[in-house]
């Protein structure tokens, strides 16, 4: 049969809009292999996102969450960790963290009893550990079964503001930031018995990021704060930042740096352990752990004030809130300092976690 | 003509119907809000048809009123009891001005007027204004407290009772004599508002009861009106309400103990005099006063404003076609906060108006110029024109509207005076709001029986230096003049009055907005958001009436209300979906003997039992009922 190019062309169209008729089941695409933005939201506004940006196929999504399970995520979203066959998302707010398959982000359980919880860490194959801040004053830990998700215990660190936790060995260390007042003690959990086993005592106050370094030192990074406030809430006394490294086995004090001035945020480590980024005034600096000086220029020379970062794979991540309203930007970085990309995010990102 | 047909021909095929305009309703006890609203308010009462409707809208807020009025209207709020704000035509809220008898009762201190402070078992006649002709960017709604009765002696008791324990009691004295006028309204409710909703934002998508969400509120109305020996009339006017409210969590919230006491007292000394039949002089002095207290874990702050008015009103009638109004206004304004820079803000303003009206039988014009004095600072010249052309046939009017306004506003008390700390702070820098609004409204309806009408507005605005609290680098909220935005809409209304088998009266009413407000320029950091809709002002509005009713015996009224998709970002990443609410509601009326009165109301909201949210994650009641009950005496 001879056929012309009309019946071709009517052909093609044809199969085209049959085609376009079919409607199978909708395909829900995996959350693998990609950034994962913890967007934050305004508070008490209950807009807290996850935006997903998959690495292989360029794909790009907002508000997963929400997406996948068809309701909001919460109000503050705080940060995002994976552990087996979940991620725990822990929404500090909404005092909650919702526990979800790591894979397609559905919904699986929802970890209720928690005040303001700042940060997850699954410490063994069965328990957790919900670092929060408890009424700002009573930091404590919260003990998570996860086979039923459920707070079974909680441990009270002694400190205000507990933060970021860092696992080594049987030990745990858990920074604080000071909650709504001050503090500088970092607290050691072991996890066999969950009990605080001892509190290092720091010299600048609220020590709240930890990270482990290529030679076994842990970083701590302090921010600093205000010792006090006249009657308008401006502060009359700084207590400046700063940057100080322990040794992880006997606790020992190794460096320590003072800062001019407070609230340095931030702290991560590059994939080797060789370098620290932090953020201070809101420029993003790199410190070379074996490095004797310190470093006092920014390593990103540009005018944006970044909210967040994290550093993954020999990239930097740095997150622009923007105008804390709408939504922001991640901006990613080479280990030269050269921007390689940028992607949109939810409003307000904080933090990155790259899987 | 032709066009003019060929538009009502499309409206009647289409069904396309909608409300009463940009002003609804309005008393006439006052100076005009327009001239055009009282005849238009004439109409309206020739149909009868707002008598009977407010036989059920005694119990409950004023902002329950505008809730399920089916007018559509662009109202903000979570429930009963809840801080409730208004505005219109696209603009935001604190644009919009709320007047309570023609003054102003916004605060001082954020320029919001909450109204589910105002019991609308004291409003008479709500009137929504968008022509601007005072200035305000916005427009305004207009309220308007009871009206004496017409008998010599009204006394007035109720109670009523709803779901969530809901209890009202009710209590009016009205005498009339000659000479003098005296009444006197209290009002008392209380409700635990502990509805059952869905937590759609709970993974088993549980039903649980709203926590810390009752409410108390009390009030007391007081009018009095004489007529002075020489033939001047003077009048006073107080009115006091105490409400306590707990403010429940959000869906994102696991609990809440907030609360906040709200305390707020209005009281107006007129005199008028009509000194020949030209002219005519009115006099007000009016004081305010509110106080706010607000209870958190975190933050226990009470802050107090307090405004004293002086109002010249002069009204030459220079004819029988021409009219001359001049109005001068000295207000004093002070806040004590304590979050400001200072231990108390005071402002001194003043205003001098001029309108001039023209009218005769198919043409009216009124020409507004008014120029406003804030401390130092000397307002843009504002103007207004408003122009009407009525065509005359035999059975049935139509008017064409057209009106044009300059409008601004001065920064509020916070934006100017927050003290300044590491999270926030005022800017005594800011520029007012200016603003340029064109409307054009066609009007059709009949003179005789059966009634109806039909309308359509077209509204628009561009303003500049919209003020806008906004984070900068480090997190620190200011204000600042970051926005150019331009607002339109484009509504229709409809409303048809008819009798079947000779005693049953039928209305109907219908109404559709279309509202588009966006961003036109903005800062370098918010560009994501430019040409995005404004927060909470969907695109698509609506709703309705439908009401059967035997004259001055029984009704029922069905009331629709829709809204569209709302955003709730500024980018408009994230929304609200678009909600149907209707209510159902019958009252009747038996007259014991010419004396004494019963009136019964039972009104179903929410009747299909939607779940449904105005204000992200807080839910709205299910379907749930309230029956009242009134004695009334009157000789």
């Amino acid at each position: 049969m001879k056929m012309n190019l009309r019946n071709y062309l009517l052909i093609f169209c044809l199969s085209f809009f049959m085609a376009s008729c079919e409607k199978g089941p909708e395909e829900v695409l995996p959350y693998e292999n990609g950034i994962f933005v913890i967007n934050e939201g305004n508070f008490q506004a209950g807009n807290g996102s996850i935006t997903y940006y998959d690495l292989i196929s360029g794909r790009h999504e907002q508000n997963i969450f929400q997406t996948v399970n068809n309701r909001p995520l919460g109000d503050v979203v705080q940060s995002l960790s994976f552990y087996g066959d979940y991620a725990y998302i822990v929404v500090n707010n909404s005092n909650k963290v919702e526990v979800v398959n790591r894979k397609t982000f559905e919904e699986v359980a929802t970890i209720e009893g928690l005040s303001f919880p700042r940060h997850f860490l699954a410490v063994s194959e069965n328990k957790g550990y919900i670092s929060q801040w408890g009424d700002g004053f009573t930091a404590s830990i919260a003990i998570i079964d996860l086979s039923t998700w459920e707070v079974t215990s909680e441990i009270i660190t002694g400190g205000n503001g507990a933060e970021k936790m860092l696992q080594i060995g049987d030990n745990v260390w858990v920074g604080h930031s000071g909650g709504y007042g001050n503090d500088n003690i970092i607290s050691i959990i072991d996890v066999n018995t969950d009990q605080v086993t001892q509190n290092i005592t720091t010299d600048l106050y609220n020590p709240s990021d930890l990270v482990l370094d290529g030679q076994g030192k842990v970083w701590v990074l302090q921010q600093g704060g205000c010792g006090m406030f006249d009657n308008d809430f401006n502060c009359t006394e700084v207590f400046n930042g700063g940057l100080t490294s322990y040794n992880s086995t006997d606790f020992s004090l190794s460096s320590h740096v003072e800062f001019v001035g407070n609230y340095p945020s931030g702290l991560c480590i590059n994939a080797n352990g060789s370098h620290l980024y932090y953020l201070f005034n809101g420029s993003v600096y790199r410190q070379g752990t074996s490095h004797s000086l310190f470093e006092t220029t920014p390593w990103i020379n540009n005018t944006t004030y970044y909210y967040g970062l994290n550093a993954f794979y020999d990239l930097v991540y740095a997150c622009d809130a923007k105008d804390y309203a709408s939504q922001g930007a991640v901006d990613i970085f080479d280990s030269n300092g050269t921007q390689v990309s940028n992607i949109s995010s939810g409003i307000i990102p904080r933090d990155v976690v790259v899987k | 003509m032709r066009f003019f047909l060929i538009i009502i021909l499309i409206f009647n095929i289409q069904n396309i119907i909608a409300q009463k305009d940009s002003t609804a309703i309005v008393q006439g006890d006052s100076l005009p809000v327009t001239e055009i609203v009282h005849e238009w308010v004439a109409f309206l009462k020739n149909t009868s048809k707002k008598n009977q409707i407010f036989l059920t809208e005694k119990q409950g807020s004023s902002s329950d009123l505008l809730s399920q009025s089916g007018l559509g209207l662009h109202l903000r709020n979570y429930g009963a009891g809840s801080l409730t704000t208004f505005s219109l035509n696209g603009h935001a809220a604190s644009q919009t001005d709320i007047k309570l008898d023609g003054f102003s009762i916004q605060s001082n201190m954020n320029g919001l007027y909450d109204l589910s402070l105002l019991p609308r078992y004291f409003v008479n006649y709500i009137a929504i204004d968008g022509s601007s002709d005072g200035g305000e960017i916005g427009g305004s709604l207009d309220m308007y407290t009871s009206r004496f009765a017409e008998k010599e002696w009204l006394v007035e008791g109720g109670f009523s009772y709803g779901s969530f324990d809901d209890k009202s009691t009710f209590f009016t004295f009205n005498n009339n004599k000659k000479k003098r006028n005296i009444l006197l309204k209290s009002f008392y409710r209380h409700s635990n508002n502990d509805f059952k909703f869905t937590n759609l934002n709970s993974i088993d998508r549980p039903r649980v009861r709203m926590t810390n969400a009752a409410f108390q509120q009390f009030g007391i109305l007081q009018k009095n009106h004489f007529e002075l020996r020489d033939s001047s009339f003077m009048t006073t006017h107080f009115w006091y309400v105490n409400n306590h409210r707990e403010i429940p969590p959000t869906l994102t919230e696991t609990s809440s103990v907030n609360f906040q006491d709200d305390a707020l007292i209005h009281a107006v000394l007129g005199w008028e005099k009509e000194w020949t039949s030209q002219w005519k002089t009115k006099s007000f002095l009016r004081y305010n006063d509110e106080y706010i207290y607000y209870d958190s874990p975190l933050i226990q702050t009470d802050s107090r404003s307090r405004r004293a008015d002086f109002r010249q009103y002069i009204k030459n009638q220079i004819n029988k076609e021409n009219s001359l109004l001049i109005e001068y206004n000295y207000a004093h304004l002070r806040a004590k906060v304590e979050d400001y820079e200072l231990d108390v803000v005071r402002r001194n303003q003043q205003s001098l108006s001029l309108d001039y009206v023209f009218r005769n039988d198919e043409f009216y014009s009124k020409i507004v110029i008014k120029e406003e004095r804030i401390d130092d600072n000397w307002s843009p010249f504002l103007f207004s024109w408003l122009g009407k052309y009525t065509m005359n046939p035999k059975r049935w009017n139509i008017d064409i509207i057209l009106h044009s306004s300059r409008n601004y506003r001065f920064p509020t008390f916070n934006d100017l005076y927050w003290a300044n700390s590491a999270f926030s702070g005022g800017n005594p820098d800011l520029l007012p709001e200016k603003s340029w609004k064109q409307e054009i409204q066609l009007k059709a309806f009949s003179f005789t029986y059966p009634h109806w009408n039909i309308g359509t507005t077209f509204n628009h605005s561009i303003v500049d230096n919209w003020i806008l609290w906004t984070p900068d680098d480090v997190g620190k909220w200011t204000p600042e003049n970051v926005k150019k935005v331009q607002a339109y809409s484009f509504k229709f209304n409809f409303y048809k009055e008819f009798k079947i088998l000779d005693i049953l009266n039928i209305s109907f009413d219908a109404n559709y907005q279309y509202t588009r407000s966006v961003n036109k320029d903005v800062e370098d950091n918010a560009i994501q958001t430019l040409n995005k809709q404004l927060l909470y002002i969907p695109l698509h509005s609506g709703g309705g009436n439908l009401k059967l009713y035997q004259s001055k015996k029984w009704n029922i009224m069905y009331t629709h209300d829709i809204q569209g998709k709302r955003f709730t970002t500024t980018d408009n990443s994230q929304s609200i979906p678009l909600y149907h609410v209707a209510n159902l509601s019958f009252s009747y009326i038996y007259n014991l003997n010419t004396k004494y009165e019963l009136e019964g109301v039972f009104e179903l909201r929410n009747i299909w039992n939607e779940d449904y949210q105005i204000v992200a994650n807080r839910p709205m009641p299910p379907i749930h009922f309230q029956g009242t009950l009134f004695l009334k005496f009157k000789k």
